[in-house]
């Protein structure tokens, strides 16, 4: 009996995480233009079919892609640096400062976007590619800041420390000990950057009218505004890309792994 | 160039190299409470009315409050079994962090939506709590999963070997020894969705007070920037107050643990 009880409720638990995402895939397949699960006779692809024919949405994309390799880059180039202090250096302020990086995502995204709104307002940056970014930058540095710092972290600086015995200046040996060891480590964090600006949505909704738009802001719109399964058929495809990285990452990962092992059965 | 000809770079203090990401967070983090105060805060001594009653204002606040408490231990409550199978099954622990990923690189409002349309009957408190439970899932799932990394497999396979059940060491190990990160992860459940304002906008179907959509209705609705920066200080000052806490007591729980830990 007790173990029926665990099993229902794990069952309800994983039902609870499920269930929206399979709703999602099921509104997105409805013919009908307004949103609701489809019948046999009602299911399709249309929306599919009219998401890649969009001129709009090919807009967006252009308009979100943009937006990512600017962002992600220069918030790997900001928080890198950052990452390395906060791990090396210890103390208060060195603390209070990491601290300090992380806030805006401690700060709830509709005050942060608030903030934003009414500063590029001010600056005349309101609804401007540039505007956009810099509203991103908010949402994307501290999170790629936190990922590098836990993977710096991980590692060991004996070559920063040789480096430094061996007479290179503290900033020649942290920048190399960063770009040559940790290459891939950035590659992976501007990657992960690039997600999460491509998903941002409240700041660039409250930081933009017309003339960027971006995806899911594009999306939000279809959904909220014109109620149709759109931003739906977008989700599923924006999903299957995500496991289609998902899966690259693991395989690649896998090979590497077993490219390795083989390396050291080999030698020994 | 030095006395041997090589060429030197000038000499920065390495401590420097933190200051422009701590200077354009200070930025972001200042920009809303600073443009509050300048907009809205001029007349300190006589501050405007907020056009609500003393009881409209303690039912928003309490609102505020006991809605994202609730939200952030149900999604302890949903990822707590799931995480602790996928601890013992791999196959599972795949699909679960699969799903996690999805859901953790899917912005929020879609799946507000979702909720908005999956169950159009459900409007009011208990939707708007299952929906910020849902949301906050993949973070108190992370937040879990890292207290459970820390778990050392040998207490655990010794446990096993010995004729431990899985549900045994589920409630005499696992649990007491991440417990520290439960606390954590309701901290964070809570200081996020403080900030939810689709949720109670659009799950809550307008039953639901809260102080994030009293901040988007003044300032796009009625237009009114101060009573927006009095709303923007109280949640931007609760965040603040919630993420100390939260440092706080993940040290104290984490020391006062780690000694009582086999």
């Amino acid at each position: 009996m007790k173990r029926f009880l665990i099993n229902t409720a794990i069952f309800i638990a994983f039902l609870f995480v499920l269930t929206p995402l399979i709703g999602v895939v099921l509104f997105s397949l409805s013919s009908t233009r307004a949103v609701g699960f489809p019948s046999l006779s009602t299911l399709s692809l249309r929306w599919f079919v009219e998401l890649m024919s969009s001129p709009e949405w090919a807009r967006a994309l252009i308009s979100s892609g943009l937006i990512a390799i600017v962002v992600s880059p220069v918030s790997v180039c900001i928080a890198a640096p950052a990452a390395f202090v906060s791990i090396r250096q210890r103390g208060i302020l060195v603390s209070a400062l990491s601290s300090l990086i992380i806030s805006p995502l401690v700060i709830p995204p509709i005050v942060l976007a608030t903030g934003l709104f009414l500063f590029l307002d001010r600056l005349s940056l309101f609804d401007t590619f540039l505007g956009v970014v810099i509203a991103h930058q908010a949402a994307v540095a501290p999170v790629v800041f936190l990922l590098l710092r836990s993977r710096f972290r991980a590692e060991t600086m004996f070559l920063y420390d040789t480096a430094r015995l061996l007479g290179a200046s503290p900033s020649r040996a942290a920048t190399t000990w960063i770009v040559n060891s940790h290459g891939g480590t950035l590659v992976a964090a501007a990657a992960i950057g690039i997600l999460f600006s491509f998903n941002e949505a409240i700041l660039t909704i409250y930081v933009t009218d017309t003339n960027v738009p971006t995806l899911t802001k594009q999306a939000f719109s279809g959904i909220a505004r014109d109620i149709t399964p759109l931003g739906f058929a977008f989700l599923v495809v924006w999903w299957i890309v995500l496991l289609s990285i998902l899966l690259m990452w693991v395989s690649r990962f896998s090979f590497i792994t077993q490219h390795l092992n083989k390396g050291v059965t080999h030698g020994g | 160039m030095d006395g041997d000809g090589q060429v030197t770079s000038p000499r920065i203090p390495t401590i420097l190299w933190i200051a422009p990401a701590a200077g354009l967070a200070t930025c972001y983090a200042l920009a809303p409470v600073l443009l509050a105060l300048s907009t809205g805060f001029q007349n300190w001594e006589h501050p405007k009315p907020l056009g609500l009653t003393q009881v409209d204002l303690a039912n928003l606040i309490w609102d505020s409050f006991w809605i994202p408490c609730l939200s952030s231990l149900l999604a302890i409550a949903i990822t707590l079994p799931l995480n602790l199978i996928s601890f013992f099954c791999v196959p599972f622990r795949k699909l679960w962090f699969t799903v996690l990923m999805l859901v953790l690189f899917t912005n929020p409002i879609f799946f507000v939506f979702v909720w908005a349309f999956l169950w159009p009957w459900t409007k009011g408190s208990v939707a708007v709590i299952c929906a910020a439970g849902y949301i906050l899932t993949p973070l108190a799932a992370l937040v879990t999963e890292s207290g459970l990394r820390s778990v050392p497999m040998t207490i655990v396979n010794l446990s096993r070997v010995s004729g431990a059940s899985p549900a045994n060491v589920c409630r005499d190990l696992l649990i007491p020894w991440i417990w520290p990160q439960f606390v954590v992860a309701w901290l964070l459940g809570f200081m996020s969705a403080l900030g939810f304002f689709l949720v109670p906008l659009y799950v809550g179907g307008g039953r639901v007070r809260s102080a994030t959509v009293w901040i988007d209705r003044s300032l796009n609705q009625l237009g009114d920037s101060e009573m927006a920066g009095y709303f923007i200080l109280i949640i931007t000052g609760l965040a603040v107050l919630g993420m100390l806490l939260a440092g706080g007591i993940h040290r104290i729980l984490d020391s006062s643990t780690a000694e009582q830990r086999p």
